[in-house]
């Protein structure tokens, strides 16, 4: 998504943060399809994909005054809506007990204040690095991001799948996000 | 616990935090403690970040069709304006006149019932008559207020939905132009001053970016023969359905229905 896609994104939600079903059917056309395929990559079924991404959007149009931009793009706080639903499907139907039910609180607020034009710029610069970067990424580094991510497993749930210690499981997934970090210092200054 | 422990130990909870699989409480305590942590809050970023990233990279799968109507119907709108229709107002207006033809039918029949009975009645029944009459007159002045107090209110709708936009120069970044677009009425006036006549051969046009079409839309070419404020009043050539910016761009001379000049003021709404 382009800088000119995620300021239309923003200027969207505050029209539907104020009940505005245009807007909202806009955003619905820009965003539904990468969703929906981040709920199937997460349910694998149609069916449970499509309420999840329905389920979804209720929350957008009903929360849209709560994103703040400062902490992310538009499609990162959706993404992190839906992630949170879709685990929660997933915990259900798979009577697999979570440590707790994901929170309420799709998107934690870290206090800080307004967003800045070169804050802005930063965020979406950022973003764009962690992409370049994720592809360069080890394969099991990769991997353990992409269970913990999409597969909602806790750091124990993903060391039994791989058979693999804790620690190094928790090591992979702390390594690539330093990774990460620590490329993106050099990029970012 | 050796202090690389710890940190690792707060990365986690980081991780833990960033993804939402913290108890609220306990998140609410982390959000607190990240404020004065920006290399905490960072990993928090790039977490989600990268979660982002890595949806974004899935093969793209096309959701149900069916499932956008479902999704629109769910949703209802949260402000709902009250609306005059063109059918009530006539019903108001309609109500005095009733109100008097009742009057003078009721007053007939009991002119008429008093002459055939006793003139003795005559005078109560008079006084009643009166008394409706009063109340009839009571009753229209309430419904012309009522009725005034509604076209107010119609004409205080159209003016919250007046959008006003300032436009600035795109080569000396000042404001050149004011602009008044109603959406309903789908027509608007441009206020100008300071831009300079156009050049032989050109038009200055004015362009509409509604975010419902690829290309803007044409609200007509005009031409300035002297420095100075002109007021124009502009429609579009097609129906905007959300406009998001406007735009002046210098053109061949009568305006082109594609823009092909540079854009010389402009602004978002």
């Amino acid at each position: 998504m382009d800088d000119d896609q995620e300021m239309l994104s923003r200027v969207r939600l505050k029209a539907i943060a104020n009940g505005d079903q245009a807007s909202f059917a806009s955003l619905y056309d820009s965003y539904s399809a990468p969703l929906y395929s981040m709920a199937y990559r997460m349910l694998n079924s149609p069916e449970a994909s499509a309420e999840v991404v329905q389920d979804t959007f209720l929350s957008i149009w009903k929360d849209a005054e709560r994103y703040d931009a400062s902490l992310g793009k538009v499609f990162t706080w959706m993404v992190m809506i839906l992630r949170r639903k879709a685990i929660n499907r997933l915990r259900h139907d798979s009577r697999r007990l979570p440590s707790a039910a994901l929170s309420e609180a799709d998107y934690p607020e870290i206090p800080g204040g307004e967003t800045s034009p070169d804050q802005a710029a930063q965020l979406s610069e950022r973003s764009e690095m962690v992409g370049t970067i994720i592809k360069g990424l080890p394969l099991d580094q990769k991997r353990a991001l992409e269970l913990a991510f999409f597969e909602g497993f806790t750091h124990q749930e993903i060391a039994d799948k791989l058979s693999e210690p804790l620690g190094t499981v928790k090591s992979r997934i702390r390594l690539a996000l330093h990774s990460l970090r620590r490329q993106m210092e050099g990029g970012l200054s | 616990m050796n202090s690389d422990e710890t940190e690792a130990m707060r990365e986690d909870e980081a991780i833990r935090f960033a993804l939402g699989e913290m108890a609220p409480e306990e998140a609410k305590a982390f959000a607190e403690a990240l404020g004065s942590d920006p290399d905490l809050a960072e990993l928090v970023a790039v977490t989600r970040d990268s979660l982002a990233v890595l949806a974004g990279d899935l093969p793209s799968l096309t959701p149900p069709p069916e499932l956008r109507d479902q999704v629109l119907a769910a949703v209802s709108p949260r402000i709902v304006l009250p609306t005059v229709t063109g059918r009530n107002r006539r019903g108001m207006r309609v109500w005095p006149a009733l109100a008097a033809a009742a009057v003078m039918t009721l007053a007939a029949i009991v002119g008429w019932s008093l002459w055939i009975k006793s003139t003795r009645e005559m005078g109560r029944w008079m006084e009643k008559v009166a008394a409706i009459t009063k109340e009839r007159d009571t009753l229209a002045a309430n419904i012309t207020t009522l009725e005034n107090n509604l076209a107010e209110a119609r004409s205080e709708n159209d003016l919250a939905e007046i959008r006003i936009a300032s436009l600035r120069s795109e080569l000396e970044q000042a404001y050149v132009a004011t602009l008044a677009w109603s959406q309903n009425r789908q027509e608007g006036v441009l206020d100008l001053s300071q831009l300079p006549p156009n050049e032989e051969g050109k038009s200055y046009q004015l362009w509409i970016v509604d975010e419902n079409n690829a290309e803007p839309i044409s609200a007509g070419a005009f031409e300035l023969s002297a420095n100075g404020t002109v007021r124009i009043p502009f429609t579009p050539v097609t129906a905007v359905a959300n406009p998001i910016a406007f735009a002046i761009s210098v053109e061949r001379a009568g305006g082109v229905p594609k823009r092909e000049g540079p854009i010389i003021v402009s602004q978002g709404l």
